[in-house]
């Protein structure tokens, strides 16, 4: 085959899609360090700003602040992916059994929070979780509960976040994980049944050990999704009350367009940069070791 | 006996599941149907807790929406960066895919992960440069500017997703095609695109959805004449004075090509949402 030639196509048709990414990638990394190494604020950004070093990393890192973002960002990543998990799991475990036609066939309402937009679903929810108007404190005053002022504390305010986040996302879950449950062989569970195991013992002996490369791939995939999360805290909560609920992502965001400290913000972007590469370089690596495998 | 303990007991994780089950569907499909129904009432009865259901039924919200606070203005512009963005990571990014799909050449790794991080790397790191350098040469606000933005989600996005479907097709059949004769583009548009139509379909469906969904860049990038519907939501909630009818229509607004994916398009969503992780 005319090896020489498709060698010369295939670059030229890949630089097609990669120059466009390669030179808006560089540019982003490149402006980001540019900005970050300067002292710029909303004041020097036409007149150009005096070369400050390390110094906006230093002082992102000393920022209680910005350190109190990363507290919350991870506190919330690690309750959503944990959340997301293990209702997604139980759901896709009940589906995956003999169900009545007509709620088998009404998953696709399960997969439709998936679809919609972040920014919508966070605003349908803040009306659902206001006190004056919301239904869910309605809902509870009729089971007898005082429901709280949701986003007026800063407990309930990262809980009505994450809940807001399952919502969303468990479609994500429940729709990767049912596929890989319904791909486990049949025969598997019979042959654990004759030997008398129980529901319990097949779920945690059987279904999860199948399961277990697609939890680990969701769980990474989920922790890099959830460090740009600015539409919850943005919509839902303003961040607030105090700094409960202000993401990484929504914190460089108010740093940048509302206190215009552009050169701190930059500092900070590359810091989320790289520890969304490292999240990305371990779902690249574990990755690479299944298809070996 | 222990026949008697085993029926009954399946017959009660029977119930169970259903119970869950149910659950389940009104928990994730009602909140949405309730925004829906609650878009086509007045303040009052939106408000209203017990909800009613007899009351007067109107699009009054639709039309102010749209009319007064300039929804038809984004709307349009919605649409329009949403289909320009998924056409572009198409175009560009179909064979970028079937040849890092296809062929194992040096470099074909280092350019999967770069996509994998492009895709996977938070919006606002992309946005703060993106709006520094767009506000220095004149591109804030405009349709250049915002379509760059977007197809920097959807390009990657495109190239990750088709790749994995140009790698499952079987090989042989391209190798039979090129033994008769056909060129390579004649393999990559006549054979293999045929034989991925539906995960053709499922990575344009996501690459238009993530595009439309987009809020982050619409918000920054896009602050008057090019602001996009769900950046354009925070304006609606900025007053004292909630009006939630008329959220609700905006939502409603929003959420309608995810109701028209879900209900019409319900298999390719999730094959695409699957193969994120291939």
């Amino acid at each position: 085959m005319g090896a020489f030639k498709w060698k010369a196509l295939y670059w030229v048709i890949l630089s097609v899609a990669f120059l466009p990414l390669v030179c808006s990638a560089l540019l982003v990394l490149g402006t980001n360090i540019f900005l970050s190494l300067h002292d710029y604020t909303a004041r020097t950004i036409a007149t150009g700003a005096p070369f400050v070093g390390i110094a906006n990393y230093s002082y992102a890192l000393t920022d209680s602040r910005f350190l109190n973002a990363l507290k919350v960002s991870f506190l919330f990543l690690v309750l959503c992916v944990v959340g997301e998990t293990i209702v997604g799991v139980s759901l896709s475990y009940v589906f995956a059994k003999p169900l009545p036609r007509i709620i088998s066939k009404g998953k696709v309402l399960i997969i439709l929070p998936l679809a919609i937009s972040p920014a919508a679903a966070s605003l349908i929810w803040r009306w659902f979780f206001s006190t004056q108007y919301g239904i869910i404190n309605f809902l509870l005053a009729l089971i007898g509960i005082q429901g709280p002022d949701w986003t007026a504390r800063p407990t309930s305010a990262l809980f009505a976040m994450v809940f807001v986040d399952l919502w969303q996302w468990v479609s994500f879950t429940f729709a990767v994980l049912l596929a890989a449950m319904q791909g486990i062989p049949a025969e598997v569970y019979e042959a654990a049944s004759i030997d008398g195991a129980s529901e319990w013992t097949k779920f945690w002996k059987i279904t999860i050990p199948f399961l277990k490369r697609s939890l680990f791939q969701i769980v990474l995939f989920r922790f890099a999704l959830l460090l740009r999360e600015v539409d919850k805290p943005l919509i839902l909560t303003q961040g607030g009350p105090g700094m409960a609920t202000e993401t990484i992502s929504y914190w460089i965001y108010r740093c940048y367009f509302w206190f215009s400290q552009i050169g701190r913000a930059a500092a900070m972007a590359v810091i989320l940069l790289v520890i969304a590469n490292i999240v990305c370089e371990t779902f690249w690596t574990l990755r690479g070791r299944w298809q070996n495998a | 006996m222990p026949n008697m303990v085993l029926k009954t007991k399946k017959k009660l994780y029977y119930t169970m599941r259903i119970t869950v089950a149910l659950i389940a569907l009104i928990a994730f499909g009602l909140p949405i149907m309730w925004v829906i129904w609650s878009s086509f009432k007045n303040l009052v009865d939106v408000i209203a807790l017990p909800p009613k259901v007899i009351v007067p039924y109107q699009i009054d919200n639709y039309t102010r929406l749209l009319f007064r606070n300039h929804f038809d203005r984004y709307v349009l512009n919605t649409i329009v960066v949403a289909v320009t963005a998924t056409a572009v990571a198409l175009l560009l990014g179909y064979p970028a895919a079937y040849f890092l799909g296809r062929y194992r050449f040096r470099g074909n790794n280092a350019l999967n992960y770069f996509v994998l991080s492009l895709f996977m790397a938070p919006p606002i790191i992309v946005a703060l440069p993106f709006s520094v350098f767009f506000s220095r040469f004149r591109l804030l606000d405009t349709f250049a500017g915002m379509l760059t933005a977007h197809v920097t989600i959807t390009l990657p996005l495109a190239i990750w997703l088709l790749q994995g479907f140009v790698s499952e097709v079987d090989v042989s059949i391209e190798e039979a095609a090129a033994l008769d004769g056909a060129t390579i583009t004649q393999r990559m548009y006549a054979i293999v695109l045929p034989n991925i139509r539906s995960g053709f379909a499922a990575t344009a469906l996501l690459c238009f959805l993530f595009s439309w969904n987009d809020f982050l860049y619409g918000l920054i990038l896009g602050p008057f004449r090019m602001k996009l519907l769900p950046a354009a939501t925070i304006g609606l909630v900025s007053y004292a004075h909630i009006e939630w009818n008329v959220i609700c229509a905006a939502a409603t607004i929003i959420v309608t090509p995810a109701l028209i994916v879900t209900f019409g398009l319900h298999n390719e969503l999730v094959k695409g949402f699957r193969q994120f992780l291939r």
